[in-house]
Formats: C-alpha cells, sequence, structure tokens
C-alpha cells in the first residue's frame, strides 16, 4: 500500500519535483491541485499512522495530529492560492520549495527516530533558504545566508544532543524521554528564535515575498516548540528565557512601524510565552499544545493580512484580522484564552500579558490602519477584493471550529470563570485606554535595528568589530533603560517618550494591584 | 583468495609495468589520450583488485592477519588501515582518469605529466602497504618528487614560483622535523617496523614522546595542518585533475595516513593516551585538541574571506584535513576510526566539488565567486546540483557522506568526556562552512548577470566522472556500518 512507503510529508516532497517541472503560469493551480491530493492522502489514511508524539495527551494521538498538520496544509494552500493571483516570480519560484518545506516539517511528526527528525529538519531549513533565496534581491541573500547558518548552528547542537543520547543510552529512538540536556536544549531555543538568537527570524521574515511568510511564520517556530514540548519540559531554565523573550519581544514590537517587522517582533514575544509554558511543566502541556495551535493559525493570519494592505478599505483590513488578534492576546473565550486560564497561579505573568494586549489590541490595528496603501503598489481591485479575503476568512472559521472545540474540551468551571474573566477583562480595560492616552509617536526616530545589521552581516570583514560591539551595547543599553530621556528627545521632536514611559509604569502599578487584589 | 604477500607483489608488478609501458609508448610518440586510456584501465584494474583484497581481508574471520614481506630491504605490511588507504585512493584515480578524457580531450599534455600521474599514484599505493618508518618515509618523499612536476604545465612564473613554494616547504618539514623524528625513533627503541601496540612506550620518557609526536605532527606537512599547510593553496595552479586527485585527496591524505600509522603501530594508543592525560592535567585542557582546534578555525576563517574558487577549496581542505585530526585528540580506537570516516567523506566530497570548479572553468571560463550567476545553473545543471550535493556533504547535512563522519565525530568527542575545544571547532568550521558554500548556492541559482564563453568542447566524460562520485557522496552513508566493522579489525593490530 502506498501509505507504507509514503507520509503526507514525503508525499508533499515528491509532488515537488514535480511542480518544479511544470510551467510558471499553470505552476499554483498545480499546487493547489496536489495540495488537495496529498490532504485528502492525509485525511483518508490517517488511522494507518502511528504517531510517538503526546502520548501523555488528554485527547488521542490522531486529532492532534490532525490539527497541527491540517493547520499546515491550510497555511500552505493560501499561499498557493494567493500566488494565482498575485502572479509574482518570487512567489511562484518559491512553490515547490514551499511544498519541501511543509513536508519535511510535516514527516517531523511520523518519525520516532532522533536522527530522522533531525533529517527532516535540516531539509525543512534547507528548503526554507531557497524560498528566501527566491526573492532574488541583496537582502534575502543575506537574509537566506543568516537563516541558513543559524539553523545549521542550532541543527548541529541538536546532533550532539542526540550523540550523546546515543552515548547514554545505545538508542536513538525517541521514546525515552530523558532528552533534556544542554545540547538538545541549544538546539531546539536557537531554531526557536529565543533572545539571542532571534535575529535570523526579523532578518528572514522581512527579506522573504509576503506569500512565503505566511508558510514560513507557520512552520519552523512551531514544530520546534511541539519538540521542545517532548524534550524540554518542566525546566525552570526555560520559564527565565521565555520571561526575557517575550519583553524583549514586546519592547521592540511597541516601538516598531514596519508592520511585517512588527508582527515577527510579536511572533518572538509569542514564542516567549510558549516557552514558559513549556518551562511550566506537565500540568501545562495540554494548554501549551492549543498555545501553539493558536498561533499556527494567528500568526499566518497575521502575516496573510499584509497582502490584504492594498486596498483603502481599512474597515476591512483591521475587521478580518479581530478575531485572531483577540485570540492572540488571550481575550476571554478565545483559543488563547486557554493557556492564560490555566496559568493564572502566576501573578507576574500578567504584566506580560498586559505587554501583549498593548501589541495585539493596540499597537497592530493601530500600524495597520496608518499604512500608506500609496507605497504598496497595484491596488486591489474590488472585484478581487473578496478572493484576497478568502484566506482570512478560512484562517477565521478555523479558528471559530477549534475555539468551540478546545473551549468544551477543556471545561472550565463557571466559579473560577467569572473571577478569572474579570481579571482578565480588567485588563483590557485598564491597557487600551492608556494606550490610547499615551498614543504612539509618529515617527520611528531611533534607526534600532541597525545594530543587528551591523554585527551579523559582514560579508568580509572581522565577525566582531571591537568598536561596533562597545557601541551596540551602550546603544543598546540606552534605549532598554528609561534613562535617557533627553537624549530620545533630542533625536525626535515629535516623540512624547517620558508620558509614554510614564504611562507604562503606571500601567504596571495598576496591573500589580489588582493583581494583588484577585489574590 | 589467500591473502598473503603475493597481493602486494601484484600491485607493484602491475604499476611497475604501467610506468614501463608508458616509458616505452612515449619513445615511440604515441598520442597522449592512449595513454590517458591505458592509464584509467590500469587504474580500473588496480581499483578492482584492491576492491576484492578489501573484501577478502573484510570476510577473514581471523581478527589479526600478519602479513608482511621484504623486498630490497623495504618492509612491507597489510593492514586495515593500508587497505582503506589503497582502496580510496585507487577508486578516485579511476574516477579523476576518466574525467581527465573529457578535461584534456582537446589539449596536449606531455608524456613527463602521465608518467608523473602513475607514479605518484604508484608512490601513494606502496606507502599505504609500507611495513615500517624507513620505507613510509622513502616512498612518502617519492610522492613529494613525483607530485612536484604536476604543478609545472605551462611553465608560467607564477607555476614555477607554486611549485618551488611546494618542493621545498615539503621536503624543508620532513628533512628538520620527520626525518629526525625518525631518527630518534631508531635510536632510541632499535627499529622503526610498525608493530601491534606500538614500540615506544617502554623507551621513551613522556617528555620525548610529545616532542617525537610533534615533531611526526608537523613533519608530515602534507597534513596541511596550520602553519605548516601554505603550500597548499599555491599548488592549487595545477590543473584540476591534479588539484583533485592529488593535492585533494592523495597527497593530504597520505600526510593524514603515515601520521594515524605512526599513533597506532609506533606510539600505541594507549601510550599516546597516557601522554596526553599527563599533560591534559598539567594544563587543565586538552592541548592537542586546542592545536587541531585552532587550525580547524583559522583555516575556515580564511576560507571564508577567499573570493578564487580553487583557493576556497584549498583552506577548505585545510580546514577538513584539521576537522579528520580532531577526533584523534581523544587517542582512542574510536577516535582512530573517525579520523579515517571522516578523511574518506572529505576525499570523496572534495574531489567532487573540484570536478564540478574544473568543469566550470574549462567550460565557462569561472574561476572567481564573482563570476558564478545563474547562467552557470542554466549552461550546467547537472553539474551544478552536484556541486550543491557535495557543498551539503562538507558542510555536514544529512544523509550525505560528510554528515554520517561528523556524526561518529561527534560520538567519539562524547564517549568520555566532553572535548568542549573540539566541539566548539566543529560548530565553528560548520558555521562559516554554511556560509562560504551557500554563498557560491545563491549565485548559481539566484544572481542574474551575462555570461559568455566560446569553449564548445565535449564533455560528457567530465560528467559520468561527476556522476561516479557523487554517488559516493549519495550512498556512503550506507556503507558506513560496513567500513566500521572493517575498521573495528584496528582495534587488533593496535592492541
Amino acid at each position: 500500500m502506498l501509505y507504507n512507503f509514503f507520509n503526507p510529508g514525503i508525499l508533499l516532497i515528491v509532488l515537488s519535483a514535480i511542480l518544479r517541472l511544470i510551467t510558471s503560469n499553470r505552476r499554483p493551480y498545480f499546487a493547489l491541485g496536489f495540495i488537495t491530493l496529498a490532504y485528502i492522502f492525509f485525511c483518508t489514511t490517517l488511522r494507518k499512522w502511528s504517531f510517538y508524539w503526546f502520548d501523555q495527551f488528554l485527547f488521542s494521538d490522531e486529532r492532534a495530529m490532525f490539527i497541527v498538520i491540517s493547520l499546515f496544509f491550510l497555511a500552505l494552500f493560501v499561499a498557493s492560492f494567493l500566488s494565482a493571483f498575485e502572479k509574482q516570480k518570487q512567489d511562484i519560484a518559491a512553490l515547490h520549495w514551499l511544498f519541501v518545506y511543509v513536508g519535511s516539517t510535516i514527516s517531523i511528526l511520523f518519525t520516532s527516530h532522533l536522527l530522522f527528525i533531525l533529517l527532516f529538519l535540516e531539509l525543512a531549513t534547507l528548503a526554507a533558504t531557497f524560498v528566501i533565496f527566491c526573492s532574488k534581491n541583496s537582502a534575502a541573500a543575506n537574509a537566506g545566508l543568516t537563516y541558513l547558518k543559524f539553523h545549521i548552528i542550532g541543527g548541529a547542537f541538536f546532533l550532539m544532543g542526540i550523540m550523546q543520547h546515543y552515548v547514554k543510552y545505545q538508542s536513538f529512538q525517541f521514546s525515552n524521554y530523558d532528552l533534556q540536556d544542554t545540547f538538545f536544549m541549544l538546539g531546539l531555543l536557537i531554531n526557536l528564535a529565543i533572545i539571542p538568537f532571534s535575529y535570523w527570524l526579523l532578518r528572514a521574515y522581512s527579506a522573504a515575498s509576503t506569500l512565503s511568510t505566511i508558510v514560513l511564520s507557520a512552520c519552523t517556530t512551531k514544530i520546534v516548540a511541539l519538540l521542545a514540548m517532548n524534550f524540554l519540559y518542566e525546566q525552570e531554565l526555560l520559564v527565565i528565557i521565555g520571561c526575557l523573550t517575550t519583553t524583549f519581544g514586546i519592547l521592540f514590537a511597541f516601538m516598531e512601524t514596519n508592520l511585517r517587522l512588527l508582527i515577527c517582533y510579536f511572533m518572538i514575544a509569542k514564542i516567549g510565552l510558549t516557552l514558559i509554558y513549556i518551562g511550566f511543566g506537565q500540568k501545562m502541556m495540554y494548554t501549551t499544545f492549543v498555545a501553539i495551535v493558536n498561533d499556527l493559525i494567528c500568526i499566518p493570519a497575521l502575516m496573510c493580512c499584509i497582502a490584504l494592505l492594498k486596498t483603502e478599505l481599512r474597515v476591512l483590513k483591521v475587521s478580518l484580522i479581530v478575531l485572531p488578534l483577540l485570540s492572540l492576546a488571550g481575550f476571554p473565550y478565545t483559543l488563547g484564552y486557554i493557556a492564560k486560564f490555566y496559568s493564572q497561579a502566576h501573578w507576574w505573568l500578567n504584566l506580560l500579558y498586559a505587554g501583549v494586549i498593548i501589541i495585539a489590541c493596540c499597537h497592530i490595528p493601530h500600524v495597520i490602519m496608518r499604512c500608506k496603501c500609496s507605497k504598496l503598489g497595484k491596488h486591489i481591485s474590488a472585484k478581487n477584493l473578496f478572493v484576497y479575503s478568502l484566506p482570512l476568512i478560512a484562517f477565521n472559521l478555523a479558528l471559530i471550529s477549534l475555539n468551540i472545540y478546545f473551549m468544551r474540551l477543556f471545561l472550565i468551571k463557571i466559579n473560577l470563570l467569572s473571577a478569572f474573566i474579570s481579571k482578565q477583562l480588567a485588563l483590557f480595560l485598564v491597557v487600551i485606554p492608556i494606550y490610547l492616552i499615551f498614543k504612539k509617536p509618529k515617527r520611528l526616530a531611533i534607526n534600532w535595528h541597525s545594530w543587528h545589521l551591523n554585527l551579523f552581516d559582514c560579508r568580509t570583514q572581522w565577525l566582531i568589530k571591537i568598536n561596533a560591539v562597545s557601541n551596540i551595547i551602550q546603544t543598546h543599553v540606552e534605549r532598554m533603560t528609561v534613562i535617557s530621556f533627553e537624549r530620545l528627545k533630542r533625536q525626535s521632536s515629535s516623540i512624547n517618550t517620558s508620558q509614554m514611559l510614564i504611562g507604562m509604569m503606571i500601567t504596571a502599578l495598576i496591573l500589580i494591584l489588582l493583581a494583588g487584589l484577585f489574590e | 583468495m589467500h591473502l598473503n604477500i603475493l597481493s602486494i607483489i601484484f600491485i607493484a608488478i602491475l604499476l611497475i609495468a604501467a610506468l614501463l609501458l608508458g616509458a616505452t609508448v612515449a619513445a615511440k610518440r604515441t598520442h597522449t589520450s592512449i595513454l590517458l586510456i591505458f592509464q584509467t584501465i590500469v587504474s580500473f584494474v588496480i581499483c578492482a583488485f584492491c576492491s576484492y583484497l578489501a573484501y577478502a581481508f573484510y570476510k577473514d574471520t581471523r581478527p589479526f592477519l600478519d602479513v608482511r614481506a621484504q623486498i630490497f630491504g623495504l618492509n612491507f605490511q597489510l593492514e586495515p588501515l593500508g587497505i582503506i588507504f589503497m582502496v580510496m585512493i585507487s577508486v578516485l584515480w579511476f574516477a579523476t582518469n576518466i574525467y581527465s578524457l573529457g578535461y584534456f580531450k582537446n589539449s596536449s599534455k606531455p608524456i613527463k605529466y602521465y608518467f608523473c600521474i602513475l607514479a605518484s599514484i604508484f608512490s601513494a599505493i606502496m606507502l599505504a602497504i609500507a611495513g615500517d618508518l624507513i620505507t613510509a618515509f622513502l616512498f612518502y618523499e617519492l610522492l613529494t618528487l613525483f607530485t612536484f612536476p604536476l604543478i609545472i604545465t605551462s611553465g608560467t612564473d607564477q607555476e614555477l614560483k607554486a611549485a618551488n613554494k611546494y618542493i621545498l616547504s615539503l621536503v624543508f618539514f620532513s628533512l628538520t622535523l620527520l626525518l629526525p623524528a625518525i631518527v630518534l625513533i631508531l635510536h632510541y627503541c632499535g627499529s622503526a617496523i610498525f608493530t601491534a601496540g606500538g614500540i615506544v612506550s617502554s623507551n621513551l620518557s613522556t617528555i620525548m614522546i610529545l616532542v617525537t609526536f610533534l615533531m611526526f605532527l608537523y613533519g608530515s606537512a602534507k597534513i596541511a595542518l596550520i602553519p605548516v599547510h601554505f603550500w597548499l593553496p599555491s599548488a592549487m595552479v595545477a590543473p584540476i585533475p591534479v588539484s583533485a586527485l592529488l593535492h585533494a585527496v592523495a597527497v593530504v591524505k597520505a600526510g593524514l595516513f603515515i601520521f594515524l600509522k605512526v599513533c597506532i603501530y609506533i606510539y600505541g594508543i594507549d601510550c599516546l593516551y597516557k601522554m596526553n592525560e599527563h599533560f591534559s592535567q598539567l594544563i587543565g585542557f586538552n592541548f592537542f585538541a586546542l592545536l587541531i582546534g585552532l587550525s580547524v578555525v583559522i583555516a575556515s576563517f580564511v576560507a571564508f574571506r577567499q573570493a578564487q574558487l580553487k583557493k576556497l577549496l584549498a583552506y577548505s581542505t585545510i580546514n577538513n584535513m584539521s576537522l579528520c585530526l580532531l577526533p584523534l585528540s581523544m587517542f582512542s580506537i574510536d577516535g582512530i576510526k573517525a579520523s579515517v570516516l571522516q578523511m574518506i567523506s572529505h576525499a570523496v566530497g572534495k574531489i567532487t566539488l573540484f570536478f564540478a570548479v574544473g568543469y566550470w572553468e574549462r567550460e565557462l571560463s569561472i574561476k572567481s565567486i564573482q563570476d558564478l550567476s545563474a547562467a552557470v545553473f542554466h549552461k550546467s545543471k547537472f553539474v551544478a546540483w552536484i556541486f550543491v550535493i557535495a557543498a551539503f556533504s562538507i558542510i555536514g547535512f544529512p544523509p550525505l557522506a560528510g554528515f554520517a563522519s561528523k556524526a561518529y565525530t561527534i560520538y567519539v568527542l562524547l564517549i568520555d568526556r566532553y572535548n568542549y575545544i573540539a566541539l566548539a571547532a566543529i560548530l565553528l568550521s560548520t558555521l562559516f562552512g554554511a556560509h562560504y558554500f551557500g554563498q557560491i548556492i545563491y549565485r548559481i541559482f539566484f544572481v542574474k548577470t551575462p555570461i559568455s564563453s566560446d569553449n564548445s568542447m565535449c564533455v560528457s566524460a567530465m560528467k559520468i566522472a561527476l556522476f561516479l562520485v557523487c554517488v559516493l557522496v549519495l550512498f556512503y552513508a550506507m556503507l558506513f556500518p560496513t567500513v566500521i566493522s572493517f575498521l573495528d579489525k584496528i582495534q587488533f593490530y593496535a592492541e
């Protein structure tokens, strides 16, 4: 039988070779057909596969895998669908590499052999590198090389972890859960884009084409998060790293006005939160999975909305991503709310949630509404508007159906619910007005991300220039602390930085008081 | 087949016959392409014979076979390491001869060129079956002597300068370090015969062991360890088949091979392990890992800055040769095995890269990284994909040849105690390798610039050779368990 030799991921990889032979004009249509074929194959043979993952979960393996793999297929389908309408050369050129990328990511879920997991991770790295290269400009070249280098190093650490495991247990099988060691952690955390390894994500997802980013943002970090759940659960160090990563993501997202980079920083913040849940251990395992699924739908939806920016209908732009944004922010009774509910014992998390709410519910819609459409190229005509909105509608429908499914599954009790809802709603009610009062400045005066580029963009220079490093550290410390208001003010007259920072401090104080009251 | 010294004599006779025939044909002024075809046939016969010898050795159930002979005062011995080296040289020589049929099709080389290639391979194979240090040194120097004329093809100043640098540096380090080390061993131990378990442990103090060991390490300048590496990038002015076979495979591997034999059969693994432990406790870290790790990192960094393709591959060779020595810093049988496995995977990967670069140089007049563009891919898709596969093998992507050896090297470095210096060197080498090969791959697939070439030669022989070596790169990982079980026999020779 076919399924003895192919899993849906390998089928996608094989189909990518066929797709490469098809002419560019017809490639998106064939891609849609191949994806449908592979998905039907997956659904009809679902029960014949053995899944080695998540055997400690409440629900059965095949449901969890069905959800995750279906969402990967959805992201790929959306990218292929939009490429048929956009007809951009770089998107069509990247299509067969996206097939390899998603195919490798899916194949990881079907194997229990550590070396095969590494093989598919590296194959996904290769495919993603070529996807980024398809943009064919110097930024994409550098971004692709950066992506390749970071992931190769992550893969090398992962290989060291595998060999260490083999030395200890003389086995490459995944079933032994004593896999918590430094090498695995380093390998997975580099691939997860935690601080200070988040540079590759920012560079790669901003240089790749819009449609490719929908798939890229769906796959790598999520599959690595799923791996991390199984390899690194219940480690306090992860909680600390997660907090730092979330704080970094929130602060830099707040200062960013480029929508794509903003979403990247927000992604980093959400990765940090996922890492915190993983660090909490077994008791949060189920809800961590739900948080990952939530990110798996909502982040690609946000990337997808960038394609919709080429229209003056601002209401449409924002309305189709209200639900994903609320879910990312963890509004009560959304998918993102489930993990928040189960983490309520940790009051300090409310500070991080407040930051996430600011970004998701205030800053992102604000930036979307302010985007100048004239600079984005050809506008979407009214008759194509519905077609361009279909992917976002699909993401919204997927989100609603999973929302209903998981809310029923987790059976959250009413008496605790009301108390918690009031605390969570209080966060929303406090944070949003503060943002509106101390409005985001109009211009981003600080060229904050040049330090990233100077540090790593070194084709023919020394890897680390001592002067640059000291400047970078100095500049970075200045920006991250609240000391030099006056210097920031001198750089731009329109920044009301002191008001912004005082507002943040007041917000934090109110939240701490509220948390104390409810505790 | 009964494994005895007749096997060794057979190879020697075959090669001598080939040399004599070559000289006879030269006297009668026969066309050089006939010489090349003849050489290809000879290489195929030798390759087949060496493979069969390896198979017979592998199948023999006796753990230890003492197969020795003495001819004209020279000692010869058949042992696992030598057999592996012979098989590797002969297989890659065969592939190079096929490649040369296409590379030199429309150009004629002087008879001395073919004579020197044959003589070099003869020296390498005799080195593989050398039974003592004197014999090994003799053929090691003969290899240097016969490869020297191969660098001078057109007689330009650059070639003369490179050839002088090559021979002077190799001979200098041989005479000032390697030969005195051999003399010291002879003086203190009374003999230099390769013996199971080594001969120096009871005859030399720990300091003398260290000193002679370092003399052997840097005296075998063919390993191209930094700082005795500078002959290799200059020697790249030679034609691609010479660079590929000799400078990336035979010559550098001969240096590694003689050093490995010295470690196993002169010092013995236990003796070296105790020496390393003694000095590691004094200093606080593994000194040899640091020396070799530095060579890895510096070579990677210099390769990172190269713009010429052949120079980049030369420094990548230096980097990979240092990586071959890295597992040896554990001074264990597993370390020896990892070194040998790394040697084989590097040989097949690097020769593939050289063949591809040679194809582009000949067909498309490409010499530097900046000359590469998507036009290269469109004109030579097959070669471009093979280059990509070989490049990823060198970086260590699964499931290629380089990954299998890298995984085993990491396994060896994690067995007893973690050798963090060596692990860090591997990481940095991987990082730099990803960069300089990544940018070449980007340029081949995605950079559009016009390129013109007037070459219109038939290159099917080159593609056949490329295909053959690419198959080795792709399927070496599948042969891995067989090679490891073959190398398990070394344990009985080392004890």
